[in-house]
């Protein structure tokens, strides 16, 4: 149901700020706009640890004379962000969602991927709820709630970046920064009913990012429509000498290729990730084959294929993920054991249990499972997958969790470091969202926008709004 | 780890050399949780077996391309 605000709120990224830009709307009026949407409602939602609700008006205001001075326009010119609270920002504390960082002063610089989108005219709004250091939750045992699926807030809203996916989701923002290190930022984009992309490791700056994992951790752009997050991603990507895997590859446009369609792509679709090796929903494998089915009415050539078991991926992944976050918590495990939160403490002890050789040997089989994805993938444009294989659980059932946290198909793409985009295809008989993810070759982001774009352009899924 | 079955005086000296002593302590059961699934995920990895299969690295000498 249309309440009065959602009009403006919900206006995609690239509409507000051609808005803003032509004068049509000022910063301010949007930025009030959204300040006063979050006061009324993330009360149920608990997206936001910190609003920024004096300074984004101040930023707003300059940001409106900018336009009257004439002084050049960045892309994002007067648009309101949001961070999950793992990002650094001058001026405030990175909590990480955790007591262990709850009394951190605040830090001195942005992060790369913050200096970026401030460059680029966007606005700082707030820090987003997370799960403890992206790795615990949902978690009922911290300083803060979890934040809560705006389709039902009885249900989990995916996670890590879960305050990032539910912001945007409910209008609170038009957009915001997760990170992926198993699946973070596509995991609430999935549950939340947006567009969350893992770029190719590498594209995207980490620096000033807490970490979880060294090599698996993405940081990565969530927005509600495909364009719009083509275009936060052309602020955040580039070399960054500060950050060990950045690569220093030709940065594309990424909107470039957005309403080229798909005809005469070749796209393959693995199916045996959830109707073999994990048995997905019905609802969601329906789902799944209706999207596949419109991508080859609007032209795609659509071949399936076979890779390795998704639980190959998905135990090299894991092995990696918590030996590396166990490395990096050692020290706080063994002083301060009783602040991080049960399910924070259930994920990363097992890193304490795995041996030198485990690691290696889970590094070698990496590199074997990603050479092989990428020879299999070779001639296509672009793969379709499934990204989670339930719709959103409920958030507060132990039993649930346990079963279906890990019942996804996101994580392979972590440990092969390829682009990854989870995009809305639906919604259950509950009205809780669906998606699949378009995964294509390392560096081929602008090739998952246009496919994505396409299927967005041919259906209204992204049109539909949560009643608040 | 040799012999992945680990009995209960021998888990609380690792978790101890480990430095999570207060952890077993308070929790002797969470540790014992995260002993087991550590060492069942690594029976479950498929381990290459030609010791020529290297690593992939996170450091490559021009920036990881």
């Amino acid at each position: 149901m249309s309440r009065p605000g959602d009009d403006l709120a919900y206006l995609s990224l690239v509409e507000v700020a051609a808005r803003i830009r032509n004068g049509e709307l000022s910063s301010v009026t949007y930025a009030q706009c959204l300040l006063d949407r979050i006061a009324a409602h993330d009360g149920q939602f608990d997206s936001f640890l910190r609003v920024l609700a004096e300074s984004v008006l101040q930023e707003a205001a300059a940001a409106d004379q900018a336009l009257l001075d004439g002084a050049p326009l960045g892309p994002l010119h007067g648009m309101p962000f949001g961070l999950k609270d793992i990002i650094d920002a001058a001026g405030l504390p990175t909590t990480a969602h955790s007591q262990i960082l709850a009394q951190q002063p605040p830090k001195q610089d942005d992060a790369a991927v913050t200096k970026r989108l401030r460059a680029a005219g966007g606005i700082l709004l707030g820090k987003m709820a997370t799960h403890e250091f992206a790795l615990g939750g949902p978690s009922f045992d911290l300083p803060w709630p979890p934040a809560r699926n705006p389709w039902n807030r009885e249900r989990f809203p995916g996670g890590s970046s879960s305050g990032s996916g539910v912001a945007v989701a409910a209008g609170f923002l038009p957009m915001a920064l997760g990170t992926d290190t198993g699946g973070s930022v596509r995991n609430p984009a999935t549950a939340c009913g947006i567009v969350g992309m893992k770029a190719t490791y590498g594209r995207v700056s980490r620096q000033g990012v807490v970490p979880l994992s060294y090599s698996l951790d993405h940081v990565g752009p969530m927005t509600r429509t495909v364009a719009d997050n083509a275009l936060m991603l052309n602020a955040l990507a580039g070399h960054d000498p500060a950050d060990p895997a950045s690569a220093d590859v030709p940065v594309p446009d990424f909107t470039a290729q957005l309403g080229q369609g798909v005809e005469g792509l070749r796209i393959g679709v693995i199916r045996h990730f959830h109707n073999r090796d994990m048995i997905a929903d019905p609802v969601v494998a329906k789902a799944i084959e209706d999207a596949v089915r419109l991508l080859d009415e609007l032209g795609a050539e659509v071949v399936e294929i076979e890779t390795e078991p998704l639980a190959a991926y998905s135990t090299c992944n894991r092995i990696i993920l918590v030996s590396e976050a166990y490395a990096i918590h050692r020290h706080w495990l063994a002083e301060r054991p009783d602040e991080y939160s049960a399910s924070f403490l259930e994920r990363v002890l097992p890193g304490a249990f795995l041996t030198a050789d485990d690691y290696v040997d889970a590094l070698r089989l990496r590199r074997r499972l990603t050479a092989g994805f990428n020879r299999t993938i070779r001639d296509l444009d672009g793969v379709v997958v499934a990204s989670s294989m339930d719709p959103p659980f409920v958030i507060d059932d132990a039993a649930e969790i346990a079963l279906k946290y890990s019942r996804q198909a996101r994580a392979p793409f972590n440990l092969t470091g390829n682009p990854a985009l989870s995009l809305p295809i639906g919604f259950d008989g509950d009205g809780l969202p669906l998606a699949m993810q378009i995964v294509a070759g390392n560096f081929q982001e602008a090739m998952i926008y246009r496919i994505a774009a396409a299927y967005e352009a041919a259906t209204e899924w992204h049109n539909r709004r949560p009643s608040l | 780890m040799s012999g992945d079955k680990l009995d209960e005086m021998a888990l609380q000296q690792l978790a101890r050399q480990l430095g999570l002593g207060t952890l077993y302590d308070a929790q002797p059961q969470l540790l014992r949780q995260a002993y087991d699934g550590a060492r069942a995920m690594a029976q479950r990895l498929r381990r290459p077996e030609d010791i020529a299969e290297e690593p992939g690295h996170i450091f490559q000498a021009d920036n990881n391309v």
